[in-house]
């Protein structure tokens, strides 16, 4: 190969064109996955919330057209019920403030303003970055103080230090005590204060918007459709309703819908794959037929070696070493050219969103999909030796001794 | 049994559309330290003879004891080994390898047999110097005269200190004066180093040089 330049470039351009379109078609589907997952994002997987409704049907003796509410006796027997089918690892009831603002000095900002208890942050895929969240002695105390979003404090504060201020709620003042970041944050994500505090201030009827809490050891669907029957069963006794009643309550569970996301994007993956694999076979075809080629121009060569004492397996290693050698070297090259443009778009995208409408999201593949297609290559050299390797082992030293 | 060949009811046949009986039950001992030539017309079987005795090929019928241990079947992988640690080979055309230099090509049985890259280059720089060819190790096989290139392919079969030198018709790409020249050089490492040499030629210039002229003719020894 080393004899022929041209020919061998000419190939492995085959093989450069085959890694490059493995990777960016994987690198779009992974930009799609990550574009759509990004809207899930600020809630972790494991996250199920209970949102009471209005019940239906009459149910023993109950009427019908009541709306669920949940009362602090409800909440706990609710907890303890659900730690008993499932191991609990985060709960928080919720409560959104409704019609609220927040001001400082003359600014307004109009978050939801949402009460909750300290395990909320778990059920976030949030971060401080500045102060803390809300913490158990905010609920014991009913403490009037408040967790804002760091675009919030931006809109709010400008240059100054947020922790400490004051702002205004429904003409009330709550002390900032956190700012936090999450993503796909803005100035409009939610302002969090102490559950206690948003009941006794803001809620005097009880009624709260959901229930929120985030399980462990749940790894397959079926699995949190038992679970989320359970919760209705437990939830319907508690508040007797009738469990096949729809509409009195609403179970959410984030893994379901990723769930479903993600085998979706599991199969685009696989076909991206097969597409690109189907590309890259054609590179491998054709450096097999340029090792068989090779090997024919070599027949004297292995011919004379074999007369020395070459054992078999020496000739098949030069034969399946050049052609790895070959499919790696372009291969790379292949892998480097797609993992630049991936990440020259990702970078692109990440200043201009508005092109893809928030649609395709860092469209760049992981190390573990770069070893994947580096398995690929090492599997494709193989393969692209293997016929050539096989036709070398078969020359016969006769031919070196007759060959003129 | 101090024959380095030694050949008992050889039989050959190819299967090439008509069935062709090459070699019709070949006896032949070659001893230790001998200098022969095996001569016959083309188509007399020498060739196969050769390529049997150096395990390029197989025999159908008959026993072949090389160096005294029988040779019964082997595999590639067995061939080889014995290729490499009992037999040197000459070819008419060289069958040097184009692209080695001088040293590397006489250094390739080395390679075979597992040395380091030091210690053959050293072994096989000791073999060119005796053919004279010290100062051409690094010339390729391109910019040597044909001489040279056949002593080039004697110090590479000569390297390994084979029991056995098989040559097939060695002066047969060279002048007359060249292969006067190969035919004495052969002739000085024999009676020097006692190297047992299989020759095969139709050339009687070359054949006479030897000690002992075998004929062959119509697939049996004459």
């Amino acid at each position: 190969m080393r004899a022929n330049k041209l020919r061998t470039a000419l190939t492995g351009f085959a093989i450069v064109w085959g890694i490059l379109m493995v990777i960016l078609l994987l690198s779009v589907s992974n930009g799609f996955h990550n574009g759509v997952m990004q809207n899930f994002n600020y809630m972790n997987a494991n996250t199920i919330s209970i949102y009471p409704g209005w019940v239906s049907k009459p149910y023993k003796g109950m009427p019908s057209d009541r709306k669920i509410t949940f009362n602090p006796d409800d909440i706990n027997k609710i907890r303890k019920g659900i730690g008993t089918l499932v191991n609990v690892v985060a709960f928080s009831p919720v409560y959104n403030v409704q019609n609220a603002a927040i001001s400082y000095k003359s600014i307004y900002a109009t978050p939801s303003i949402i009460g909750v208890c300290p395990d909320f942050f778990k059920l976030r895929d949030m971060r401080m970055e500045k102060g803390r969240f809300i913490n158990a002695s905010d609920m014991e105390s009913c403490g009037k103080v408040i967790v804002i979003n760091e675009n919030t404090a931006d809109l709010l504060f400008g240059d100054d230090e947020p922790l400490g201020k004051f702002v205004t709620v429904s003409a009330l003042l709550f002390k900032v005590v956190g700012v936090y970041s999450e993503k796909g944050g803005s100035q409009n994500s939610p302002a969090y204060i102490p559950f206690e505090t948003s009941q006794i201030i803001f809620n005097s009827s009880r009624q709260i918007t959901d229930l929120s809490f985030m399980v462990e050891g749940m790894d397959d669907l079926e699995s949190i459709d038992v679970l989320k029957t359970e919760i209705r069963e437990l939830v319907a006794g508690i508040k007797i309703f009738d469990p096949a009643d729809e509409q009195s309550l609403w179970i959410q569970d984030r893994r379901e819908m990723v769930g479903a996301f993600n085998i979706l994007f599991s199969i685009i993956n696989v076909f991206m794959w097969i597409v690109g694999l189907a590309s890259l076979l054609a590179g491998v075809v054709g450096v097999s037929n340029i090792m068989i080629v090779t090997v024919s121009e070599r027949t004297r060569e292995f011919g004379i070696r074999k007369a020395l004492g070459a054992p078999p397996s020496s000739i098949l290693l030069s034969v399946l070493g050049e052609s790895l050698a070959v499919t790696l070297l372009f291969g790379f090259i292949g892998m480097t050219i797609g993992i630049a443009i991936s990440e020259a778009a990702a970078y692109y995208l990440s200043q201009n969103p508005e092109i893809v409408k928030n649609m395709i999201y860092n469209p760049t593949i992981g190390l573990d999909t770069a070893f994947s297609a580096l398995f690929v290559l090492v599997v494709s050299g193989l393969l692209a030796g293997y016929v050539p390797a096989r036709k070398a082992v078969k020359v016969k030293p006769i031919e070196a001794i007759n060959a003129k | 049994m101090s024959d380095v060949i030694n050949l008992k009811g050889i039989h050959k046949t190819y299967n090439a559309g008509s069935p062709l009986h090459v070699l019709k039950g070949v006896d032949l001992s070659i001893g230790k330290g001998e200098f022969v030539s095996l001569m016959g017309a083309s188509g007399s079987g020498k060739s196969t003879l050769l390529n049997i005795i150096g395990l390029l090929d197989t025999f159908d019928e008959g026993e072949y004891f090389l160096d005294g241990k029988p040779i019964i079947n082997p595999t590639e992988k067995e061939a080889a080994y014995l290729r490499n640690h009992f037999i040197g080979f000459i070819f008419q055309s060289f069958n040097l390898i184009s692209f080695k230099n001088a040293l590397e090509n006489v250094a390739l049985p080395l390679y075979y047999r597992g040395m380091s890259r030091k210690q053959r280059n050293a072994v096989a720089m000791e073999a060119l110097r005796k053919m004279g060819l010290e100062q051409w190790a690094e010339h390729l096989p391109n910019e040597l005269s044909g001489g040279q290139k056949q002593r080039v392919a004697i110090a590479r079969a000569l390297v390994t200190n084979p029991a056995l030198v098989l040559a097939d018709e060695p002066t047969g790409a060279l002048d007359s004066q060249t292969s006067t020249d190969v035919m004495d050089l052969l002739k000085d490492i024999n009676r020097r180093e006692h190297t047992t040499m299989l020759i095969v030629t139709h050339d009687h210039g070359v054949a006479e040089k030897t000690d002992r002229i075998i004929h062959i003719k119509d697939g049996l020894i004459v």
